[in-house]
């Protein structure tokens, strides 16, 4: 293992260029093989070539231990780090990824990774399995769709969108709220079960336009698009000489959405109530016995996880402009469910490339169309069985799946109890 | 709230007297009765043992006390009041416990286990520890300087990073005891602290304990290792098929020829003849004859 200290301004300068080359690397990925089309056959397979190279090219810097070494070295200049990471992701729409296409694909792997890092409230901390975790992605899509389209143009409402924003999070909060009581009862199996059925009842009231809310099979078009300061974000962005593709706002917007949505898991995870979330995933019994309420804890675990796919949600519904219930059904659960476990339960970054793989894969694989599910289904077999422990692992989780001789302790010392007693009277 | 820096452990506030008492505590499950007719108190800073072949119901008996099982019959009460029917309820009234059987959170460090103790004395309001303000902060620093304490109360200060699970075994025990003592209990319920020790190990956890009452704590245990219990404990409760066999000082206990009885399951000449390989019954038939 690498142990280099270097000065503070070297190390900052590494972090940037390292960030930067993050940054060309993640345009590079995206736009690889261009975008699939009839006169583009090859972009698949372009693209998982280059894909497979990258993660080549990963992997043995990871087996170096220089991708170690980074982390260690963010790790020390941690606010550094996030500015720079924050301002890169800002920086893509300047990259070749900068056209209009990979700006809505890439909104799409925000709206994504902001439901998976919620998902990863329920299932990586508190894990509590749940199936039916998209139905708050559509319950937030819904309430914003009801707020700013058709429905309230009629009654002449104009909600601004921070206010329609904080309405589909609460909405969803209280969902989850409501998901999440019935199933303080039922643990593991049985908890699973529950959550499908009510992905279930959510998909099946949406299509049947329950209350005239979701529109049914017709959905419900017509969203309009966001504007701010009279520039609408579907338009093209002018700013000096500079002239940004379509959607580019779309795309700063989601971003900072996630690195909001980050922000909340980060800190609730190092919280009081993120370990109790933690203990309960590890023992409940053991938790109860340490004054843990398991029973709010948990519904507070849903409540959260819920009101961050509903924030996702309402950006979803703007930046679609047609919400539709086939946005919502079982696979999209189970895919973020595999986002998360993929990346690494628990973690930030994990989530966060979960989502992106998995919802960048069926993008990229189209032309592959009826084989594109059997190919992502292997893919993630193949990574399953090579790194259990998901892409970028919780340390903890790590130590839990990696070999047990490699954590072994020295052995103890003659027991200290006796002094340690003593210093404590003292 | 206030905690003041020299003790470890902050005891509710002195009151001669009951802690924890269970009278006529009867559990039943299905036909089974686990536990008969129990009654017993536990006074301030008093040490009780309990002790009983498997199967007798001690762990049972620790189940109702903390509120995981609530009896078939009969009450427990804890500085007179009715004990709730809820283990996190119990343990913010100051009850708190460790397992026969370790259950520490194995992937968490041994501190994250004790902050998990703190969970019940922190107050963090939402919207703080969202967006980690200034009571936040407070509070997590004062969580953590009791959480250093305290491991340097058990003597696990150098596993303080480390994951519990791989935690040497008696250390992981120790590591219960801190994790309970973080919840600023007045009774500390210990169930097999010693289970799996060698002796040096056990006299540790030994002074441990007694450490533990000097802070004011009172202490129930749970042993098999009766030379243990009565070199530890103020009281001896001998739990024998649900039952309360005997009580009393460690004197009257080891010299009850009714708890030999129920312990051992045999009279004492024929447990040591088996012991030494002599035919009891052999020598007596020779001697008639």
């Amino acid at each position: 293992m690498w142990t280099w200290r270097l000065g503070r301004w070297v190390e900052w300068a590494l972090l940037l260029v390292v960030f930067a080359l993050v940054l060309m690397l993640v345009a590079a990925v995206l736009t690889s093989g261009g975008q699939g089309s009839a006169a583009n056959v090859y972009s698949g397979a372009v693209f998982l070539s280059f894909l497979g190279a990258v993660g080549g090219l990963l992997g043995a810097l990871h087996a170096s231990g220089l991708l170690t070494w980074v982390a260690a070295v963010s790790e020390r200049h941690r606010v550094f780090s996030i500015v720079v990471l924050l301002a890169c992701a800002l920086l893509l729409p300047f990259t070749s990824a900068g056209t209009e296409y990979w700006m809505t694909v890439a909104a799409n792997i925000g709206v994504y990774a902001a439901t998976a890092i919620g998902l990863n409230i329920v299932v990586g901390l508190a894990g509590l399995l749940d199936l039916g975790y998209v139905a708050f992605l559509g319950i937030g899509a819904f309430v914003a769709a009801n707020l700013s389209g058709a429905a309230a143009a009629q009654l002449d409402i104009s909600v601004p969108f921070p206010l329609v924003m904080v309405i589909s999070a609460v909405v969803a909060g209280i969902f989850g709220a409501i998901v999440g009581s019935p199933t303080l009862r039922v643990r593991g199996d049985y908890l699973a079960i529950v959550t499908l059925a009510f992905g279930e009842i959510f998909v099946r009231s949406a299509q049947n336009n329950i209350g005239g809310l979701t529109g049914g099979s017709n959905a419900i078009p017509g969203i309009p698009a966001l504007s701010l300061f009279g520039q609408s974000f579907n338009e093209r962005l002018d700013i000096g000489g500079l002239r940004l593709a379509p959607g580019v706002l779309y795309y700063v917007l989601i971003v900072l959405i996630v690195a909001a949505v980050m922000l909340v898991f980060a800190n609730l995870k190092n919280s009081r109530l993120g370990r109790a979330w933690i203990a309960i995933r590890e023992d409940e019994d053991a938790a109860r016995a340490m004054g843990v309420r398991t029973g709010p804890i948990k519904i507070l675990a849903f409540l959260i996880g819920a009101m961050l796919a509903g924030l996702a949600g309402a950006f979803f519904a703007h930046k679609t402009a047609t919400v539709s219930y086939e946005s919502f059904r079982f696979l999209e659960s189970v895919t973020l469910l595999a986002a998360v476990i993929l990346g690494g339960m628990g973690t930030i970054p994990g989530a966060v490339l979960g989502a992106s793989i998995l919802f960048v894969l069926p993008e990229k694989l189209r032309e592959f169309s009826d084989y594109r599910l059997l190919l992502f289904g292997i893919a993630l077999v193949l990574i399953m069985r090579f790194r259990p422990q998901g892409l970028v692992p919780d340390a903890h989780r790590r130590a839990e799946l990696a070999p047990e001789t490699v954590d072994e302790p020295p052995p103890p010392p003659p027991s200290t109890a006796g002094a340690g007693a003593k210093a404590g009277q003292a | 709230m206030n905690e003041s820096a020299t003790t470890v452990t902050d005891a509710v506030a002195p009151q001669r007297g009951t802690l924890l008492a269970a009278s006529g505590v009867t559990m039943q499950f299905g036909g089974l009765t686990a536990l008969n007719d129990v009654s017993f108190g536990l006074r301030e800073g008093e040490i009780i043992g309990l002790i009983g072949p498997n199967g007798a119901g001690k762990t049972t008996l620790f189940n109702c006390l903390t509120g995981l099982y609530s009896p078939t019959s009969g009450a427990v009460t804890l500085n007179g009041s009715p004990l709730p029917q809820d283990p996190a309820r119990v343990t913010e009234q100051g009850v708190a416990r460790t397992f026969q059987n370790i259950r520490l959170f194995p992937s968490m460090t041994a501190e994250e286990n004790v902050l998990v103790g703190r969970h019940v004395r922190m107050k963090q309001n939402p919207l703080s520890s969202l967006l980690h303000g200034p009571g936040f902060r407070r509070s997590e620093a004062e969580a953590a300087e009791r959480t250093a304490k305290l491991l340097a109360f058990v003597g696990l200060t150098r596993f303080s990073d480390e994951l519990a699970r791989n935690l040497p075994y008696g250390d992981q025990r120790r590591l219960e005891i801190a994790r309970a003592l973080a919840t600023d209990p007045s009774v500390l319920l210990l169930d097999e602290p010693t289970a799996g020790m060698n002796a040096q190990e056990t006299e540790a956890t030994r002074q441990l304990i007694f450490a533990i009452r000097d802070l004011g704590i009172s202490v129930v245990v749970i042993e098999h290792d009766t030379k243990f219990i009565f070199t530890l404990c103020d009281r001896v409760l001998v739990l024998v098929q649900g039952q309360l066999l005997v009580e009393g000082t460690p004197d009257e206990v080891r010299g009850d020829p009714r708890v030999v009885e129920a312990y051992l399951g045999a009279p004492p000449e024929e447990v040591e003849a088996q012991v030494h390989g002599v035919d009891v019954h052999g020598s007596e038939g020779q001697e008639q004859g």
